[in-house]
């Protein structure tokens, strides 16, 4: 009994392994997709805290190595250079996330399309009303050299802490975000996914092979078990 | 079945929607005024609402693949091109020229070719005329229209050309709010979005005898139709792996 057990694990570890790669495919060209990584990769890597202690939790994780950067040309489009996120919000939640493609909505504000509004370092929403208007290095918003608002920049001491989200953003959880450290704020420029379709092509064919082998310690087991079966039936 | 079928098919359908609208634009590279359009994709994740409250925690069977939820124009200028012809009229700046639908409604066009219509008004393509309403005299010969709007025209016997109206430049305060419409036209989410010049935008300038082209750099274009081809091409493959899966799944009882 104990073998089917294993290989219907094996089986299911690798359907979820073959998920994440299928979704790290399918985003690869999603503005400031994070690549997820799955469990056991997390757990070489040093893993989120807590996860021994509950690993059905620390199923998937996210890996925060930047993208490349692309001139869009959009006004409102913006790229974080360095360790830092955005601050994205709605009343109910506050996200962060690394996709900056936002659009300006009807009050004047940037929100991203999911509707939620980049917030300020000085809390509240970002408010660059009509018009045209720049972005500072810094993430100060501008207008005829006028600043209006300064864009909210953060980063997180454990970032394997952070839970992915719709969208591209990511809750807190719980964990408190600090000031981001030395990053520019990019303006008509957008940060690629990190996705490296080669490696993400091998972990599933990867996958695919984990799930035969499961497949083959089944059917052997059940070959075995028949045998045993007929023989002792026979007696 | 397992999830990795339906992300691979969340992946094809994005990057189909993403290659129509690349070739639209390859397609439509040589059509006065022609603003190109881009599409946004977005990662899709279950056990979220819209509003990104408490999600479920990381889980890996709550993996949705992409989507790609908006389209969006992008109203960059294009260059330049003068023509000669005098009734040829491009925008220079930010601004719209408004006509009046064919239901009352205001359109707005980045400019093009003029004529006049069957009633003599001042009109863009398919007659639909100016909401100025400029009414030219039968037979007037040099329609003249300066930078800031003036049409001037001069009558049949008349030695002087005399000003028949006004064309002014409207701008638009939501740009990312405007709807296409069939034949080259824009509409405005309300009539509050439009700023008029009396408002003191800063919509721009005419240039009459010149169009302008489209914004499509076909370079940038073709890469964007290579990358999603490729991508295109992934997403088949992550289907595929989710069949050979759904196989060793199957082929356990034999």
């Amino acid at each position: 009994m104990q073998i089917t057990e294993i290989a219907a694990q094996i089986l299911s570890r690798a359907e979820q392994r073959a998920e994440v790669a299928a979704q790290n495919i399918t985003n690869a060209s999603t503005p400031g997709y994070r690549r997820r990584i799955s469990f056991m990769e997390l757990m070489d890597a040093g893993g989120p805290p807590g996860a021994s202690a509950d690993p059905q939790r620390a199923m998937v994780g996210a890996d925060f190595s930047a993208g490349q950067l692309q001139q869009t040309g959009g006004a409102t489009d913006l790229a974080i250079a360095g360790e830092g996120f955005f601050v994205v919000g709605s009343d109910s939640a506050t996200l962060y996330t690394r996709q900056g493609q936002f659009r300006r909505d009807d009050s004047g504000r940037l929100v991203t399309a999911q509707g939620l509004a980049l917030q300020s370092a000085d809390g509240g929403d970002v408010v660059v009303g009509d018009g045209p208007f720049q972005v500072t290095a810094d993430g100060t918003v501008t207008r005829d050299g006028e600043p209006l608002a300064r864009i909210a920049l953060v980063d997180f001491e454990d970032r394997h802490a952070l839970v992915p989200g719709n969208g591209g953003a990511f809750s807190a959880d719980g964990a408190e975000p600090r000031p981001a450290q030395g990053v520019v704020v990019h303006q008509g420029m957008l940060e690629s996914s990190n996705v490296n379709t080669g490696d993400e092509m091998v972990a599933m064919m990867e996958a695919v092979r984990r799930a035969e082998t499961g497949q083959r310690l089944v059917t052997t087991y059940d070959d075995l078990m028949g045998r045993a079966l007929n023989l002792f039936g026979q007696q | 079945m397992n999830g990795v079928f339906q992300i691979g098919a969340t992946g094809l359908h994005a990057q189909d929607r993403a290659l129509n609208v690349v070739a639209n634009n390859i397609t439509n590279m040589n059509t006065p005024g022609f603003k190109r359009a881009e599409v946004r994709f977005a990662e899709l994740v279950g056990g979220h609402s819209a509003d990104g409250s408490a999600p479920a925690a990381g889980d890996a069977s709550a993996l949705f693949g992409v989507a790609a939820p908006s389209t969006q124009r992008l109203f960059a200028a294009g260059e330049m091109h003068p023509t000669g012809n005098p009734l040829d009229l491009a925008v220079q700046g930010e601004g719209f020229i408004e006509l009046a639908g064919p239901d009352g409604q205001t359109l707005l066009w980045r400019g093009g070719t003029l004529r006049i219509n069957e009633d003599g008004f001042l009109a863009g393509p398919g007659g639909l005329p100016l909401k100025a309403m400029i009414s030219v005299p039968e037979g007037a010969t040099n329609i003249t229209i300066d930078a800031a709007g003036e049409v001037k025209a001069l009558a049949p016997g008349a030695t002087e050309a005399v000003s028949i109206g006004h064309i002014d430049l409207v701008t638009v305060r939501n740009m990312d709010g405007l709807t296409d419409v069939e034949g080259g036209f824009y509409r405005a989410a309300s009539e509050s979005d439009l700023v008029s010049a009396e408002a003191g935008n800063n919509a721009g300038s005419f240039i009459q005898g010149s169009v302008e082209l489209s914004n499509v750099e076909l370079t940038d274009e073709m890469v964007q139709l290579m990358m999603m081809q490729r991508a295109y091409a992934a997403s088949a493959q992550v289907v595929q792996a989710g069949d050979q899966l759904a196989a060793i799944a199957n082929g356990l009882k034999r």
